[in-house]
């Protein structure tokens, strides 16, 4: 047997001990950082609005919220607990207080114990809804013309960093980050329209579908009601 | 106090016997015990900031590119080369005075007065840090093994046996800091099987009591039983400034270097010699322009239990501005975090940063 053959061979025995052995689950840390953050109108985004981690499902790619929800498609909220030092304990939603407490700037670490919920490989993102407080958001829903912006990095890193998939046990990584030119010009290399919350939330084209031909039949029956009388 | 607090010495700290006519000074090394405790069900992150005891001196007449040859020495020629089976014991040299104290080098052969060590490209005829001098001291340290640390028999052994090789059970993971990469996996498991001795995890033959550990390099001691358990290790305490190589990244890739603090004594972030603002250049963690994007970094890990365990916690120096956690406003890490002895500690390099001394306790 040749030694590269055997070396190999030991590490996949190695591994699959590694991998084997434990029962209890492992921790992975990242740090997510994006600056600046913008609420619709291009300001710095308050420090108490919402924010969520959503996993992108298999597509891999943000589907477009839908009202009473907070994702569509195959995404799912993150429903980790989150660390917020202002006073209030809700997974699913965070904001910016416990990072470092700047209007527009998103620097934060989190760790967690992957599970079903949270898995290596899992590819995620962010959101940020500048009109919902996430101290309120177990009392919010979203409805049509919600505002929200949205971010990930699923293929070519400008920075270095990782792109925004969840590793394996016992990594940290940093995702890499977003950084435009309007936080710092000498590095910011994403369109300050990055950081804009410049989406809303819009009915599905089946409900808008729905509706708009539900009014054309009221229309018309109140039109041939009206022609009778 | 705890595991990562040094609990006593046994002998008297830097004692100094002067001589009657006041005309010669000896010194008995500061020795002392270190405890240390691996939590049940659990991964811990571990490192000895005590030494062996130091097996010869030699005063230095002459260097080479890579060897030292010291004054009036008749060792046995090969005394310190680890030959498995035969001469167990892994043994270094460190420097103990001049330009190059506290630097260590792992010794491969010996002649009678001469050492031949593994200087991985230092050249003592043209060192870096500096010139050798004649009569220069070096001192030659056994490295501490799995044995050493853990327990060489079934009784001693501080961590539960294994049944036979193949069943689960405790383990010591062997961190990489030889490769270069980022949340690498660890080289090596070992764990004490039941009337074998310590096997590493596919190699049920091969005795590895003897597996040997930089002064300072951390391990992982994996422990599935839910108790947790303490243990101590007696050793000499490292006095005056020590150094530690900081393995770097290379042109395509960043490093996760496994590091400790040398002394049984915390230090604060700020002042444990890893950026030194009037030689940013020559700093082992280089400065960071922008807290978004971020240069060297010193990652800790939490105190949670559970195997696989991620640091928890970043910190970076920030141009200009000083020392600070990612995700955190507070300006004082610098002042308030403690690096602690008997923990372990990552230092991950950028692309491009290559490797460099980190010299700690400088100020002794």
């Amino acid at each position: 047997m040749n030694i590269k053959f055997c070396y190999c061979l030991h590490q996949i025995v190695v591994l699959l001990a590694l991998l084997s052995a434990p029962c209890r689950a492992a921790t992975v840390t990242f740090s997510i950082d994006m600056a600046n953050v913008l609420n619709e109108q291009g300001q710095n985004i308050a420090t108490t609005a919402l924010f969520q981690m959503v996993g992108l499902g298999t597509d891999g790619i943000f589907n477009p919220i839908t009202p009473g929800s907070w994702v569509g498609g195959d995404d799912v909220v993150v429903n980790e607990p989150f660390s917020n030092a202002d006073g209030w304990t809700t997974a699913s939603a965070f904001d910016l207080t416990d990072g470092v407490g700047t209007p527009g700037e998103f620097t934060r670490q989190f760790t967690f114990t992957l599970n079903a919920n949270l898995f290596s490989g899992e590819k995620i993102g962010v959101r940020w809804f500048p009109t919902i407080m996430a101290a309120n958001f177990g009392l919010s829903s979203t409805v049509a013309g919600t505002l929200y912006g949205q971010f990930t990095r699923q293929s070519s890193p400008l920075y270095g960093g990782s792109l925004w998939v969840v590793p394996t046990g016992s990594s940290l990584v940093s995702f890499d980050p977003m950084i435009t030119p309007s936080y710092d010009a000498g590095i910011g290399q994403d369109s300050n329209a990055t950081g804009l919350a410049s989406s809303q939330v819009v009915p599905e084209p089946g409900s808008a579908a729905l509706i708009v031909g539900g009014l054309i039949c009221s229309g018309l029956c109140y039109r041939s009601r009206s022609k009778r009388a | 106090m705890s595991r990562t607090t040094l609990i006593g010495l046994l002998s008297a700290f830097n004692l100094s016997l002067v001589a009657a006519q006041g005309a010669s000074t000896s010194y008995t090394p500061a020795a002392g015990y270190f405890s240390l405790t691996i939590k049940g069900q659990s991964d811990s992150q571990l490192s000895m900031p005590l030494a062996e005891k130091a097996a010869a001196f030699g005063k230095i007449t002459a260097v080479s590119q890579e060897t030292v040859t010291v004054r009036a020495k008749n060792w046995s020629v090969g005394a310190f080369r680890y030959v498995s089976g035969t001469q167990d014991t892994t043994y270094y040299a460190e420097f103990a005075s001049g330009v190059l104290k506290g630097i260590r080098y792992r010794i491969l052969d010996n002649s009678d007065d001469t050492l031949l060590l593994e200087t991985q490209g230092d050249d003592f005829t043209a060192h870096p840090v500096g010139t050798v001098a004649y009569d220069d001291v070096v001192r030659i340290r056994p490295m501490w093994t799995i044995g050493t640390l853990l327990g060489t028999t079934e009784t001693d052994v501080v961590i539960d046996p294994k049944a036979d090789p193949l069943a689960p059970g405790d383990s010591v993971l062997v961190l990489d800091n030889q490769r270069v990469g980022q949340n690498k996996a660890p080289v090596a498991e070992i764990a004490y099987v039941h009337n074998l001795g310590w096997r590493a995890t596919g190699d049920a033959t091969t005795d590895q009591g003897h597996w040997p550990f930089e002064t300072g390099q951390p391990l992982v001691v994996r422990r599935l039983s839910a108790d947790s358990v303490s243990f101590v290790v007696l050793g000499h305490v490292l006095t005056g400034a020590q150094s530690m190589f900081v393995f770097g990244g290379n042109s395509t890739s960043a490093n996760d270097a496994y590091v400790s603090i040398l002394y049984p004594e915390s230090i604060t972030l700020g002042s444990a010699g890893l950026y030194t603002p009037t030689d940013p250049a020559g700093s082992v963690i280089k400065s960071s322009r922008s807290k978004l994007l971020r240069n060297d970094e010193l990652l800790a890990y939490g105190s949670r239990a559970g195997f696989n365990l991620a640091s928890e916690r970043s910190f970076f120096y920030l141009e200009n501005v000083g020392w600070r956690e990612v995700g955190s406003a507070k300006t004082t890490v610098g002042s308030d975090f403690l690096l602690e002895p008997g923990k372990a500690y990552i230092i991950r390099k950028k692309t491009g940063n290559f490797g460099a001394d980190w010299l700690q306790g400088s100020g002794n």
